[in-house]
């Protein structure tokens, strides 16, 4: 070992260390302010974060669909060609208000309610919220039914209509049972953010907010306080997590 | 009034056999659309995302109600102590059970995971309307088959007034639950209606005596055991009532739905066909009320007709048909009209038939399933006056009500 | 000739019989007579299982039946008794086996022991490994930095 040699050594790590340190002070920031912490596998999830969404209509491209492919690509769903027992867990609607005539573009998908319907009449308990908010499907003890599927408001459910090859381990999905927008859980457990949302970034639209509605200090909720946000079927009093700004 | 003697059928004609063997085909053919159904995925069948509950439930649900109103004939000797129906009691719990075995086989062949239904009978939900069912329907075979006991072993006999009421209890339960399975969908224009659980129950008198008629005459028909005028006008005149009860139901479900102007769209859909709903109008109009109440109500209270048995065999008949149709336009029209999830909105373009009007076509393994349990609950009765004594030895006049007068 | 007198010699001899045909096709069939099924081990080059084997022969339904609820209801995705760790484990990537398959390392005693189980009707039953649609699989993007770059107006960035 000569000279050059260790000199070359401790260059290489200095300058590992400060581009570690300059990375780290540039994520930092974000990471303190928004005090979010990668939840400790271990760790059940509490109430004290409900997860919520934050559509905004304005900036949803009509024609735009990348939500809803990075959902099928994510989950490992594959469409049969049939589109009437194929799974949709998120889709894109167009609207028309029928007074003024303006028309409106919009994902709709699970709305993760508070009072969820369909968590109420689940015959075996398979259908039902975790503390955080995110409602799911438990497709060990889901029996086919498809009760939840007439009790949803929102249509948010489909029914595996035919046999799964599996090709994605994270997101387990068999024919027989009922499954629908999980809010990528697999993804928010580790602190990332769900699929669509990640896509719509990407596509440059922006038109969607992933965040902690009972965090004042995140993103979302600080949309929500300064532009407003609606539920679909308010009347309902479901206490949805899905917001929509716009319609 | 003379003792009746309950007395099971020989059961060993060549006609007897046959009906079982017929009777077991169709049941083989919906063990064979189960296993083509549960093997493929339910792609194979009319039902998809949109109309998810189709042919299967309309017969299960009918056969459910049927069942408890079945029982009715029963309840009115135990529990409201009139001595004509006692002979005929012990067939009714028969019949009870048999149109409720029926039911649930196909409900239970129909699910997503039929495989799994110890974990529907381990893991409840006790919020769900369809987990207390659960409880209600197994509740239902252990009630009425004590009932039967009590009434078949004349060391029970005293007792079976109190298994009685607790049977009559339970049925309205039931019959209650099952509507409100409905009832309590607040999502859907169609149901959201607490009127469901009694309109079911008054449903459930109508089929159920239908169904009890058509067995009682048959099974004395081809046995060869006489029955009565006395006793089958009585049943025929009740069953006059129940219809118009169910007529009764049935308007003031629409009424209702009529003066809220935002169910106004499904209501013109149902009544009059409009935006795609001609099939469920016609069937709603032409097979439920027409041919399901008002022609049967003409054959029962018609001077001509009243003491001909074919007429009312045709009337029941016709009422059993109505009552399917009525569930067709429940259960299925009630899905087909979409869900208004944007109010004020009009739906231009979804790719998961939102705003749309659902159609659905029965395919041929739903209708061999529906048909099957209907074939299971009549195997059930046919075997069951076999085995024992289900079925007074006579219900003559003279037997049943000496006192009466020739009508 | 032998004279069979009684059912018993009778019941004998019949069981020496068939078990002598069985015995023979077992060795014509190339298979060792052996009472126990031919499970597969890990081809990782791991020697033990997170729990003792006789543990685990005893009780791995009862693991995976715990984890189960516990990562459904309350998120919790630790590695030990997780069905996808057994699967990466015991079921080489990229392999053709599947489950039902004597080979695959689930139905190798399932299949033996008549026990039938669903998991795979959902679960995946080899090892993902690296999915090629998955762009920055194990990057742990903050929500923060994601919404700076999303939004063009109006969103805060420190």
């Amino acid at each position: 070992m000569n000279k050059t040699e260790t000199v070359n050594i401790s260059r290489r790590s200095f300058v590992e260390k400060s581009a570690t340190a300059a990375a780290a002070l540039t994520i930092a920031p974000g990471v303190f302010l928004n005090q979010v912490h990668a939840k400790p596998a271990a760790q059940a999830v509490t109430d004290a974060k409900r997860w919520g969404l934050l559509i905004d209509t304005a900036k949803c491209a009509s024609g735009c669909t990348s939500c809803v492919s990075a959902c099928f690509e994510e989950n490992g769903i594959a469409s049969h060609g049939r589109p009437l027992t194929d799974q949709q867990w998120i889709r894109k609607v167009k609207l028309k208000d029928k007074l003024t005539d303006h028309i409106v573009s919009l994902p709709v998908l699970c709305q993760h309610c508070e009072n969820p319907p369909c968590v109420d009449v689940c015959p075996t308990g398979a259908s039902f919220k975790r503390d955080d908010g995110i409602v799911l499907v438990d497709r060990h003890i889901c029996i086919g039914c498809r009760y939840c599927m007439m009790a949803c408001p929102y249509k948010a459910r489909s029914f595996a209509h035919e046999v799964v090859d599996a090709t994605v381990d994270y997101q387990p999905r068999g024919k027989g049972t009922v499954e629908s927008c999980t809010m990528c859980v697999h993804r928010v457990d580790v602190d990332r953010i769900p699929a669509c949302v990640e896509a719509c970034a990407d596509a440059e639209h922006g038109a969607m907010i992933f965040g902690d509605l009972k965090d004042p200090q995140s993103e979302i909720s600080k949309q929500l306080v300064k532009h407003g946000g609606t539920q679909l079927r308010a009347d309902l009093g479901l206490n949805t997590g899905v917001r929509y700004r716009g319609i | 009034m003379k003792k009746i003697h309950l007395q099971p059928i020989d059961g060993n004609s060549t006609g007897y056999l046959a009906l079982i063997a017929i009777l077991g085909a169709f049941v083989l053919g919906a063990l064979g659309s189960t296993l083509y159904m549960e093997h493929n995925g339910h792609w194979v069948t009319g039902m998809d995302n949109q109309i998810v509950w189709g042919m299967p439930h309309v017969f299960a649900v009918f056969l459910i109600v049927a069942a408890s109103g079945a029982l009715n004939v029963a309840s009115i000797s135990s529990v409201f102590q009139k001595k004509l129906y006692k002979p005929l009691a012990p067939l009714s719990t028969l019949v009870a059970l048999a149109l409720l075995t029926g039911g649930l086989m196909i409900l239970v062949l129909d699910l997503g995971r039929p495989d799994r239904l110890i974990v529907a009978m381990t893991y409840y939900n006790f919020k769900s309307i369809f987990a207390w069912n659960m409880i209600l329907y197994n509740g239902f075979f252990v009630i009425v088959g004590v009932y039967a006991w009590f009434m078949l072993d004349r060391t029970m006999k005293k007792y079976s007034r109190y298994a009685g009421i607790a049977a009559f209890v339970w049925r309205i339960a039931l019959t209650t639950g099952t509507g409100s399975i409905f009832g309590f969908l607040v999502a859907r224009t169609a149901y959201d209606m607490a009127m469901f659980a009694p309109m079911f129950i008054i449903m459930s008198f109508s089929f159920g005596l239908a169904i009890f008629i058509l067995v009682l005459m048959a099974s004395y028909n081809w046995t060869g055991r006489e029955l009565g005028d006395v006793v089958v006008n009585r049943l025929r005149k009740l069953l006059g009532v129940f219809v118009m009860a169910v007529l009764y139901f049935v308007f003031v479900y629409h009424i209702s739905n009529l003066y809220a102007t935002e169910h106004h769209g499904f209501e013109a859909f149902l009544l009059l066909g409009d935006n795609g709903g001609e099939s469920y109008s016609n069937i709603f109009w032409i097979g439920q009320i027409l041919i399901g109440s008002l022609i049967p109500l003409a054959m029962i209270y018609a001077p001509g007709v009243a003491n001909c048995r074919k007429t009312l065999a045709l009337a029941c008949l016709l009422i059993v048909f109505g009552g399917l149709a009525q569930m067709y336009t429940i259960i299925i029209g009630g899905q087909a009209y979409p869900l208004d999830i944007f109010p004020g909105m009009e739906v231009l373009e979804s790719t998961f038939s939102d705003g749309m009007v659902s159609h659905y076509s029965a395919s041929l393994p739903e209708v061999l399933l529906g048909l099957g349990g209907f074939a299971m609950s009549l195997i059930v009765i046919a075997f069951g006056v076999k085995v024992l004594g289900f079925l007074p030895e006579s219900l003559a006049d003279s037997v049943a009500d000496p006192h009466a007068k020739a009508e | 000739m032998l004279q069979i007198k009684n059912l018993m010699h009778k019941t004998i001899i019949s069981f020496a019989g068939i078990a002598t045909i069985a015995f023979s096709a077992f060795v014509v069939a190339g298979e060792k007579p052996s009472f126990a099924p031919n499970v597969p081990h890990p081809t990782n080059g791991s020697t033990e299982c997170v729990q003792p084997e006789d543990e685990m022969k005893k009780n791995h339904m009862n693991y995976i039946l715990h984890q189960r609820d516990e990562t459904m209801h309350k998120g919790i995705r630790t590695k030990k008794y997780s069905l996808k760790e057994c699967i990466n484990c015991h079921v080489p990537e990229n392999t053709e086996v599947r489950f039902g398959d004597d080979k695959h390392f689930c139905s190798s005693c399932h299949n033996y022991a008549g026990v039938s189980i669903d998991c795979f009707q959902c679960h995946m039953d080899r090892p993902m490994g690296k999915n090629p649609h998955k762009k920055s699989a194990q990057v742990n993007t903050p929500v923060q930095s994601k919404l700076a770059d999303a939004s063009t107006t109006g969103a805060s960035n420190e």
